[in-house]
């Protein structure tokens, strides 16, 4: 029957009792059925619920006593993640995904964990599996962001965090790790109108607060920057990122010793909120090289280089600092090691910037596995040396860097003690068991 | 439904980065320009260049830079060809020169022009020679002079390389090198006569005539930059499509031509420890660092640690790190374009200046006991000025006249686009004047040119006094636009000297030779050079303001010659060029 004619007759309906008993028994039957089709997803969900109430101990249990039950393993292994019990989430997380393979949700967090324990390749195969059972899946392609980050692909992160945020525009800690990518892509004018987007979505994030204090700093915007960081210290006056990040502003805006002083002072309450800190102790040490005190530097920037080994200013200040102090032999030695850094980290961005141009330009792929070999960045490595087997399986410097990879691994295996009970082959070049 | 993993920030808590590598700005002070005093006009006779007519001996130190180059007929445009967005190729300009190649006294311009495309082996004749006439005023003498320059061309440096009294050529660009012997006014291109290699893929930058091995004849230090691959022509950028930058190719090793003599030179850059093969190399400047006669070479090098080659009688060893002027303070490989030497803080040593990249402080390197040097960016009050500028021609130039080097320093993006992806940058962009306060410090005067909106996209730029009245002048070289000549114009000139030396046992063109006059003010250095600042040539000359100094009596100067002489001058009266001929051959 047509709305028009319903609505032409409206006193019909309720003129007789026979269509108004019909209309009962269809309005019944069709909440019976109702009820049939959506009680078992209403069931699923209270369940569901009911299992992220509890606490790991209770999910234990529960795991226990139902092994087929996939909600509560996928439950207990996130509580095992969050308790960084990360070897044993992955473990729950592949028998969840043995009995329901397409379940993004445990795709992603497994790429998430083995990104965590720096098992790259793993995470990449995961997180890209994730996105074929849900395409628009944005918090995978954050991690997949994430994980460029840390196999030193910054550009490729930005362009993953991008599409993270574009998807889900809303996700303050997307949001902020794409203003961080944008900051190492020395992209300033976006990570600001990103910080200043998280701030305008949540006006009390601090870690915001500070990567815009520290992108309006490069910027040159001095007086932006300052006021933010001391927002962000007005809220907790011992944060040591912000206190360290105005440290290094004051520190590089001095002309005066008096200034040089200030920048000291605030650098100093930085490393005793945050003894590690690497930021601090670096800045502390340009403080000392200013103010002609060689030995004094030398200490902090060899603090600051056992903090971050990969820190290029604390080695190169620490060599030039060696040198001022007379110990002319170990500060050269010093400054050769960086000058190789340097050069290396150029063409690994040369090389990373050929990659995003074209995923597929193997020999660039290969180049850069060398490179983390060379390095010891041997999960990068595999990482790399795994998408090369995959796109140019009959490449020519493959076979060579697998054997390499192979022997720094059995060397990195006898210098460290057994991590028994990984799941997962011990195999570097292993992929992990497809769902 | 998210599960907290989902949410976890992974590696922005796991990796501690080096936070920033900038700093900010804007601390504009505005002191000065103002007036224009009559041009003076150029005077010059035999030896002794008598001085213009002076207004008056005060000593405020006021002057004015007024863009002079339609009114003086340096009628100049730089081209480079037309792509949007502009390559790498295209983006990096051309140098200039100050030079007297007609030996009358007064100074002629030269300026470096590409061509319309960078990837056809010849170009349109582009680059200009400016003949300054008896009036002051230039004409273009380009076609005269037998300069027909079908390279793509770029930088420039001047020296009499054959020892016969006349300023000789030398033509970097891309593709190919050039050349050019003086005639006496008309120029010849030696270029395969001499030696000079022609390399596929070659990319010439700086250079600078040098006698790096002290035998009395000059010999030729070229950088090269990076080997461009045509396939790769533009990269990202954020989301945009722009030239790419150096690191994006391979680096090109540097090349060193030892003057043989007969007009011959053999490429010697690998044996001698010369070739710098990582360096992306730009700017050119070779100086005497540790004050032994031995001239030192420096290259700014693009993303890639500067190079200091010190000079051990003759061959060379890069000690760029540890002298501590190859890096930032952060350690960072900064994109090094133009450099300059000069001693800003009259303690007889001389110091470094490099210019980088946008959201990169200009480079201030004070010598502190060689081969050491120490980062006064900041601390000097150059880092704050420059870091939202992209540097790249610079010169130490006095031009207050108060006696202490201040600094100039052309600034232009390389991204024609730049605008598409940020909000700070800009592809035109003001230059930056930074007056030498003293005690090693430096302020911005605010407008970098003779008129504080006129932005350009600098690149070459070099320093010379053209009207030969002790306020020393500036030439830029601009990208695709129009070249600009801002005459000195003091509003209260200060007394002051000149010096123009003639080499005999050592080069004629006495590059090398380190000129000092010390006044009851303090010791002033000066070094006879060729190339220098962004692939370009200063004044040959060696220009001194004496500040608050009027007596000549209280004059001492002195020249130690590259030969290793030295030899006294004694001052009868100032604000005059001396032409001083080496003693004893």
């Amino acid at each position: 029957m047509s709305r028009s004619r319903r609505a032409a007759s409206p006193g019909s309906v309720r003129s007789g009792p026979a269509p108004k008993r019909w209309l009962w028994w269809m309005f019944a039957a069709a909440l019976a059925a109702g009820a049939a089709f959506y009680a078992p997803q209403i069931s699923h969900a209270v369940h569901r619920d009911r299992l992220k109430q509890m606490s790991e101990e209770r999910l234990r249990v529960e795991v226990s006593a139902r092994p087929a039950d996939v909600d509560a393993r996928y439950q207990f292994a996130l509580a095992l993640g969050r308790s960084g019990q990360h070897l044993d989430a992955i473990r729950e997380l592949l028998t969840v995904l043995q009995r329901d393979p397409l379940r993004p949700e445990a795709l992603n967090d497994l790429g998430a964990l083995y990104l965590l324990e720096g098992r790259y390749y793993e995470s990449l195969v995961s997180l890209r599996q994730a996105l074929a059972a849900r395409p628009n899946y944005a918090l995978a392609y954050a991690n997949l962001g994430r994980l460029h980050v840390a196999t030193k692909m910054p550009f490729t992160a930005a362009r993953e965090l991008q599409r993270a945020v574009e998807l889900d525009p809303n996700n303050i800690d997307s949001l902020i790790d794409l203003g961080e990518a944008y900051q190492r892509t020395l992209n300033y004018s976006q990570a600001r109108q990103t910080y200043e987007r998280v701030l305008k979505l949540r006006p009390n994030s601090q870690r915001a607060r500070i990567g815009l204090g520290k992108t309006l700093f490069s910027l040159a915007d001095y007086a932006g920057a300052e006021s933010t960081l001391r927002q962000v210290l007005a809220a907790n006056p011992s944060d040591a990122s912000a206190l360290s990040s105005l440290g290094r502003l004051k520190l590089e805006t001095a002309t005066t010793d008096e200034q040089l002083q200030a920048a000291r002072d605030l650098l100093r309450q930085a490393v005793r909120s945050d003894a590690a800190d690497p930021e601090g102790w670096y800045d502390l040490g340009r403080v000392a090289v200013k103010q002609r005190k060689p030995a004094q530097a030398v200490e902090f920037f060899r603090r600051a280089t056992q903090l971050s080994p990969d820190h290029p200013g604390a080695h190169y200040q620490l060599g030039m600092s060696l040198q001022l102090a007379g110990k002319e032999a170990e500060g050269r030695r010093v400054l050769a090691e960086f000058r190789m850094t340097s050069l290396r980290s150029r063409e690994q961005g040369q090389l990373e910037e050929q990659l995003y141009q074209n995923p597929k330009d193997w020999d660039a792929m290969a180049r850069l596995a060398e490179i983390d070999l060379e390095t010891g960045q041997l999960p990068i490595a595999a990482l790399r040396c795994q998408q090369l087997g995959q796109g140019a399986p009959t490449h020519p410097k493959l076979p060579g860097l697998i054997a390499q990879l192979a022997r720094k691994n059995a060397a990195a295996a006898t210098s460290r003690p057994s991590a028994s009970g990984s799941p997962g082959s011990t195999n570097p070049l292993s992929a992990p068991p497809s769902p | 439904m998210n599960s907290p993993l989902q949410q976890f920030s992974l590696t922005a808590h796991r990796v501690r980065r080096n936070h920033f590598a900038g700093l900010c700005v804007l601390s504009a002070t505005s002191a000065i320009l103002v007036g224009c005093g009559g041009r003076a006009k150029p005077e010059h006779s035999g030896s002794l260049l008598p001085p213009p007519a002076r207004t008056g001996g005060g000593a405020t130190g006021a002057f004015a830079l007024k863009d002079s180059a339609e009114a003086l007929g340096v009628r100049f445009k730089h081209s480079h060809g037309t792509s949007a967005p502009l390559t790498i190729v295209e983006t990096m300009g051309g140098g200039c020169a100050v030079l007297d190649f007609d030996g009358d006294g007064r100074m002629d311009l030269f300026f470096t022009s590409a061509g319309q495309d960078f990837k056809q082996e010849r170009q349109e004749p582009g680059s200009g020679l400016f003949r300054q006439t008896e009036s002051g005023s230039f004409e273009n003498v380009t076609a005269a002079a037998g300069l027909t320059i079908d390279t793509y061309a770029m930088g420039c440096c001047v020296g009499d390389y054959d020892n016969d009294g006349r300023s000789d050529l030398f033509v970097t660009g891309f593709g190919r090198n050039q050349l050019f012997h003086n005639l006496g006014g008309r120029f010849e291109d030696v270029t395969t006569t001499a030696g000079i290699l022609h390399r596929p893929g070659q990319w010439g930058t700086g250079c600078s005539f040098v006698d790096i091995d002290r035998d009395g004849k000059l010999d030729l230090y070229v950088a090269n930059y990076v080997v461009y691959d045509p396939a790769v022509p533009l990269c990202r950028t954020s989301n945009t499509m722009t030239g790419c930058t150096p690191n994006r190719y391979k680096t090109q090793r540097n090349e060193l031509y030892r003057n043989l003599g007969g007009g011959r030179f053999e490429e010697c850059a690998i044996p001698r420890g010369a070739d710098d093969p990582s360096g992306a190399g730009l700017g050119v400047l070779s100086t005497d660092l540790n004050n032994d006669g031995w001239p030192e070479i420096l290259v700014a090098n693009d993303g890639t640690p500067n190079a200091l080659l010190q000079n051990v009688k003759g061959k060379f060893k890069n000690i760029g790190d540890m002298a501590g002027i190859a890096y930032g303070e952060t350690g960072a490989m900064r994109a090094g374009m133009g450099i300059d030497g000069g001693d800003y803080d009259g303690d007889g040593k001389m110091d470094i200046t490099i210019t980088n990249f946008f959201h990169e402080p200009n480079s201030l390197y004070r010598q502190r006991d060689f081969p050491f040097f120490e980062d006064h960016s900041y601390l000097s009050g150059v880092g704050t000025p420059s870091i939202n500028r992209l540097g790249f021609g610079t010169v130490f130039v006095d031009l207050d006249q108060d006696g202490r080097p201040d600094l100039y320093a052309g600034n232009g993006h390389v991204f024609d686009n730049v605008h598409e992806f940020s909000d700070v940058a800009t592809f035109e962009q003001l230059d930056l004047v930074l007056l030498n306060q003293g005690r090693g410090k430096f302020q911005e005067i605010a407008g970098g040119g003779a008129q504080p909106s006129l932005k350009s996209v600098a690149r070459g730029v070099a320093a010379g006094d053209l009207n030969n009245d002790g306020a020393p002048d500036l030439v830029i070289n601009c990208l695709g636009r129009a070249a600009r000549v801002l005459m000195n114009q003091p509003t209260s000139p200060r007394h002051w000297l000149g010096v123009s030396l003639t080499g005999t046992r050592s080069n004629r063109s006495a590059i090398g030779a380190r000129v000092e006059v010390t006044t009851q003010e303090g010791l002033q250095v000066r070094e006879i050079r060729s190339g220098g600042s962004y692939c370009s040539q200063s004044d040959p000359r060696a220009l001194f303001g004496l500040g608050g100094t009027v007596d000549p009596a209280q004059v001492k100067l002195t020249v130690r010659w590259p030969g290793g002489n030295r030899q006294s001058v004694k001052l009868s009266r100032l604000d005059q060029y001396l032409q001083i001929t080496e003693e004893g051959r």
